[in-house]
Order: C-alpha cells, then structure tokens, then sequence
C-alpha cells in the first residue's frame, strides 16, 4: 500500500462557477513534502460507494511546501470525485492524499516550452510556469476556454503572466481559436506540451509529429484514460496465482485484477506510467497505453492493465 | 521526426565525403541549405547565428574532419538540436579518449583495440562502451 499523507481542507476559493481550489494543509502541522513542477497528488475520497481515488495537479509553485494547492472542475458526468470535492468537501473536511508524484515534468534540455491547456488541463501548467519564471527560462501559454467566466486562473494569469499568455474563448465570437500551427514555427529545440480532452490532446500531437518534433520533445497529461476501441469482456489467466478472472466491457483489466484481490501494481490509471506493466504469456493485446514503444507493442509481452485490453477473448499474464 | 528542412555543414574534408549524400538529398522535395565550416569559423558569430535562428523541423549534417566535430556537435546542442534531429559524420584521421578504468586516467589512441595505460601500464583492452560526459571509450583491465 502506498504511504499517504493526513490532509485537511484549510481553504476553498470559487475559481470559476465550475472550478473551486482546495488549500490542503498537513493534519501533524509539518511542512508538504516537495515536489516538481507538473507533480500531482493522488486524493482517497471515503465516499458511501467506497474509496474513489481520483489525481489533480498541485497548482501552486514548487517552492511552497506549507500546503498543497488543487483545482477541480465539477463534471456533469461525475462518477464520484469531482461531485464529492463540489459537494462534499467543506473546510476542515480531512481526508488522505498521496505522495506528490510526476508523470508531466518539464525538459530539462528545452530551449523554449509551449503549453497548450484546454479547460482545467490549464491545472498542471500552473507550477510549471511558476518554475520557469523562477528559473528565468522562456515559456508561452496558449490556453482555449470557453468563454472569460469560465476560464479558470484568469486573474493570476493576466497578472502574472500577461506577456506569454495567449487566451482563447470559444464563445466570444471575436476571440480566435486554440489552433495547432502556431507550433509550425518555432526555434529549434522548443517542446511542446499538451493537457486536456484526449480529442484535443491527439490533434495536438498528431500536428506537432507532422511539423518536425521529435517525440522527445512532445509530451502531454490526459484527464482521463483513453477510450479503447474494443469494449468486449475477456477472461484472464494468471499464470502464478492459477486462477482464470473475467473482465466485463464496462471495466479495466486492473479493475478486475483488484476486485479479484491481485496485489497487481498501478499508479496513473491512465497508461502514462508504465507502473502497472505485467508480462503477457499468450494472447493478442490491444495496448492503448502511451508508454510502449510501436516496437514493444508489437512484441506483445507486456502490457498495461490500466487501459490496455485483449484481442480476442482471453490472454495469460504471469501473475 | 518528420523532417521539414535539411542543413549541411562540412568542412573541405566533409565537401568530397557529403557528393552522395547531397545528391540524395537534392533529390528530396525538400529544402536543403549547405554552408562550409572551418576550425576558424566556430568562434564567429555568423555559424552562432546560423544554428540559432533554425526552426523546428530543421535536420542537421555535420561533415567534418574529427577535431571540429565535437565543438561543433555541442555548439549546435546549445542551439537547441537534440540527438534525433541531427546526424554527426567524422572524417579523417581519429583519435579517441580511452579512459583507464584502473587508474581513471584518460588516454589519446587512434584505432588500436588493445593499449598499455600510458599513465599506470596497466594492459586495457578498448571496449565500445562510451561515456557522452567524459567522451571517451571505457577501457577494460583484464582479470588475472
């Protein structure tokens, strides 16, 4: 089990009519652990259904450690986490979070970083800013929301970071759109890093890839796992534990494994980390991870349990 | 990468050795744009310039005898060039850095696979293992 920390809301600020920020602050009094620019923390919400585990980006700057900053926006389709913390969560609400962890860090070797944030994707740019400006690194922002209102950070931005933002909203009819081909031309050695729907977040890569970037220097976060293409329910064999467990169409491969009580490991959810990686024994996989390679796909070994799913109707992992 | 645009730079050495690949690259439908280098032409700040104001896209050739290819390698990973976005051709005569892994000292060789450490004489036999921080081949001591 993952070490957590004890939390307790000290401050909720209304952002926008949809997004609300939470100042949690350690339960023991001590200082945060710290952490990079681009971490995000896991959140374990006791809700009436069970603990939902649910990850947000730390919005505040790296060099703040006497309390974390997350942002959440309320979905319509909430499964649990964004409707508990809205409805939920009150000051002095405790609760346990993780470790602060990374799977969206800045390059080190960039010569100049563009971010592309849609909606609360804006979330994780946030610290990254914050670290360049600190750093005396160059940066621009181009952020799509949808209308002033609505666009989460407005202020902090425009005061803050007026000269290297670019805003877009979509329902002002006189704002132009978050388009892709501002990428096209930039100085040799800038990355570009995307956060938001994974419609938005493919269009971007897909249009990065196609000017020149080499994948090195392409990197993104994604809400939520990627929807896969195949839906079926398969079965599992675990070799090492000789048992056989059903998948359903409507869950993860992970999901099942846990349900079953499989100590199988994970940490994103959203096939990003490679955490969660097992050996595959037999069957065809269909990865919809973006930690393997095209070659390591096709080698049909490993896989990640998060998201990726069988072909046909059964695999045999090593577990 | 999807490569947009290629730049050239060769010294006199890199202008016979580059006949094949430029013609290859002619042949492409993209843009190409070839400048001579020299040791002298490093410090001026016109070749600076020239890997600075390049866009993303851009894939570099280096072609040049071996002592101007290292500065120029790291003059244009300062520019902004990573590993994918550039190919780097020595010509002429070499000499490689063998570091002794038994007295950690560094030793100029040419192409010899087996030396005796110029500092501590111990026999190293040089291995394809190279450090891009010291960069220098690693050379093995053999275990008696």
């Amino acid at each position: 089990m993952q070490p957590k920390i004890h939390v307790f809301v000290k401050q909720i600020i209304q952002e926008t009519p949809s997004v609300k920020r939470f100042v949690l602050v350690s339960k023991e009094g001590a200082d945060l652990p710290a952490f990079s620019a681009g971490s995000h923390v896991t959140t374990f919400l006791n809700t009436a259904a069970g603990t939902l585990e649910r990850h947000y980006s730390l919005v505040q700057a790296p060099a703040i450690t006497d309390h974390y900053e997350i942002a959440v926006q309320l979905h319509a389709q909430s499964q649990g986490g964004s409707a508990y913390w809205h409805h939920q969560v009150s000051e002095g609400t405790e609760l346990f979070i993780s470790y602060p962890k990374n799977h969206f860090s800045l390059s080190f070797r960039a010569k100049h970083h563009v971010f592309y944030a849609a909606g609360i994707g804006i979330t994780p740019f946030l610290s990254m800013m914050a670290e360049l400006v600190a750093q005396g690194r160059s940066f621009e922002l181009h952020y799509a929301a949808k209308s002033r209102e609505m666009c989460a950070f407005y202020e902090t931005l425009q005061k803050t970071y007026r000269d290297s933002c670019h805003l877009y909203l979509s329902a002002d009819p006189d704002s132009s759109r978050m388009r892709p081909d501002g990428m096209r031309q930039q100085r040799i050695g800038t990355h570009v890093y995307f956060c938001g729907p994974e419609t938005m977040v493919n269009q971007f890569q897909e249009a990065a890839r196609s000017y020149g970037y080499p994948q090195q220097s392409i990197h993104f976060e994604l809400f939520a796992p990627p929807a896969p293409m195949l839906r079926e329910p398969f079965l599992v064999e675990l070799w090492q534990s000789k048992r056989t467990i059903s998948v359903g169409s409507d869950q993860s491969l992970l999901a099942a494994l846990l349900a079953a009580g499989i100590k199988s490991p994970y940490s994103c959810r959203v096939g990003r980390c490679g955490t969660c990686a097992v050996e595959v024994l037999s069957g065809e996989v269909a990865h919809y991870d973006s930690v393997l390679s095209e070659k390591e796909r096709a080698a049909q070994d490993v896989m990640m349990t998060c998201v990726s799913r069988a072909v046909h109707n059964k695999l045999v992992l090593s577990l | 990468m999807q490569k947009q645009r290629y730049l050239l730079l060769m010294d006199e050495t890199g202008e016979s050795a580059s006949h094949d690949l430029r013609n290859e690259l002619a042949a492409s439908s993209l843009p190409v744009e070839v400048h001579p280098v020299t040791l002298e032409s490093l410090h001026r700040s016109e070749l600076t310039a020239l890997l600075f104001r390049q866009w993303i896209g851009t894939y570099l050739y280096l072609l040049v005898s071996w002592p101007l290819l290292e500065p120029l390698r790291q003059l244009a990973e300062d520019a902004g060039f990573s590993e994918q976005e550039m190919e780097c051709h020595g010509l002429g005569p070499h000499t490689r850095q063998v570091f002794c892994s038994a007295c950690q000292k560094m030793n100029q060789t040419e192409d010899e696979t087996v030396i005796s450490c110029h500092f501590c004489g111990e026999e190293l036999s040089v291995s394809e293992h190279y450090s891009k921080r010291l960069q220098a081949f690693l050379g093995y001591t053999s275990i008696r």
